[in-house]
């Protein structure tokens, strides 16, 4: 199986769901090739999750970290009043959760947005390996600053940019992070999204988000169904919600899965 | 669980729901309604303008409407003539 992803293929075995992790890391962090291979034994027990319950509850200490295979996952904050907000969407490729390998009390609930497959790698895996290979600690931790940056940018966009800027950053981020993994298709990305979570990701009402995509409808920038968005204006898109691909750390520029 | 739709009609135009979503209750459905309108008119707010021409309607997935709210009655405006001064 080539590296790229495609959304209706799953991986075979469990050496070809950790290449998708190991083609994250790589994006930003150099790895011999004893160190490739070492990620690619990782043990994985790989589960499928649905959207009715949190596969990794807030408070709950958690011995592995959650490789997501295939779907869409959304990290959830939540208030003393049961009221939750998503802090981060993570597709396939992404670790969502490497940092609970150090902080196993999680302060983050993991739901899936989508029926997905996901990857639990033992912390005590992942601890060995750090402590055998130096490059790999580094691109561990590297890679959790990736995560820390598209935090701020986030906190930045929900505290300084209306409506429809908000919208179109997410979805320029997404059209970047999806290339990268090679799932950007000719006319957009795979987005696996009701419209109230994405909403819920904005810090805006569904309402609110459903003016917003109409506007982008009409004018041809952007079109959200329940599956994906099809982007028409990508150039557009970035103007609006000023989107800089900077704070993503060296992603390259997307280009259409061949 | 009842699926329902709130769809938007105001100045910038219709803005149908064409997703919906799950709500518990009418009562919730309607609490998520005024606070879609108050989103939406606090976005005018910092725009400098506000439009209170505008209802939300609450339909349910064949298209029957089940209630509507308009904008004057999901925001309490304080005219300014109503304000005493010292």
């Amino acid at each position: 199986m080539k590296h790229g992803f495609d959304p209706t293929i799953m991986p075979d075995t469990s050496q070809d769901l950790l290449a998708l992790y190991l083609k994250r890391l790589e994006l930003r962090s150099t790895l011999g090739s004893e160190e490739r291979s070492a990620i690619l034994s990782l043990p994985a027990e790989i589960c499928r999750v649905d959207v009715a319950h949190d596969f990794v509850r807030i408070g709950q200490p958690v011995d592995h970290a959650c490789l997501i295979v295939e779907g869409l996952v959304a990290r959830f904050a939540q208030l003393r009043n049961g009221q939750r907000g998503i802090v981060a969407l993570h597709i396939p490729g992404d670790m969502a959760d490497l940092h609970s390998v150090v902080a196993k009390e999680v302060s983050w609930a993991l739901h899936a947005t989508t029926p997905s497959t996901i990857a639990r790698i033992p912390h005590e895996a992942l601890r060995e390996l750090t402590r055998q290979y130096p490059a790999i600690a580094f691109a561990f931790w590297r890679d959790c600053v990736v995560d820390a940056s598209v935090l701020a940018q986030w906190a930045l966009n929900l505290s300084r940019k209306d409506a429809a800027a908000r919208v179109a950053h997410l979805f320029s981020e997404m059209r970047h992070r999806y290339a990268a993994i090679g799932a950007l298709e000719a006319n957009g990305i795979p987005f696996p999204i009701t419209q109230t979570n994405l909403a819920d990701a904005l810090g805006l009402t569904s309402i609110h988000l459903n003016r917003v995509l109409k506007r982008f409808r009409e004018e041809a920038i952007a079109v959200k169904t329940p599956d994906k968005v099809e982007i028409y204006n990508a150039p557009r898109l970035a103007a609006l919600g000023e989107f800089d691909d900077a704070y993503l750390q060296c992603l390259p520029d997307p280009q259409p899965a061949s | 669980m009842l699926h329902l739709r709130l769809n938007l009609y105001n100045a910038t135009g219709d803005a149908p729901d064409d997703e919906g979503a799950d709500y518990r209750d009418m009562e919730d459905a309607r609490l998520q309604a005024i606070a879609g309108i108050r989103s939406v008119l606090s976005a005018e707010v910092l725009d400098g303008e506000i439009n209170m021409q505008g209802r939300l309607e609450i339909v349910d997935d064949s298209g029957h409407l089940l209630d509507t709210i308009s904008f004057v009655d999901a925001l309490n405006v304080i005219p300014a003539s109503g304000i005493q001064s010292s």
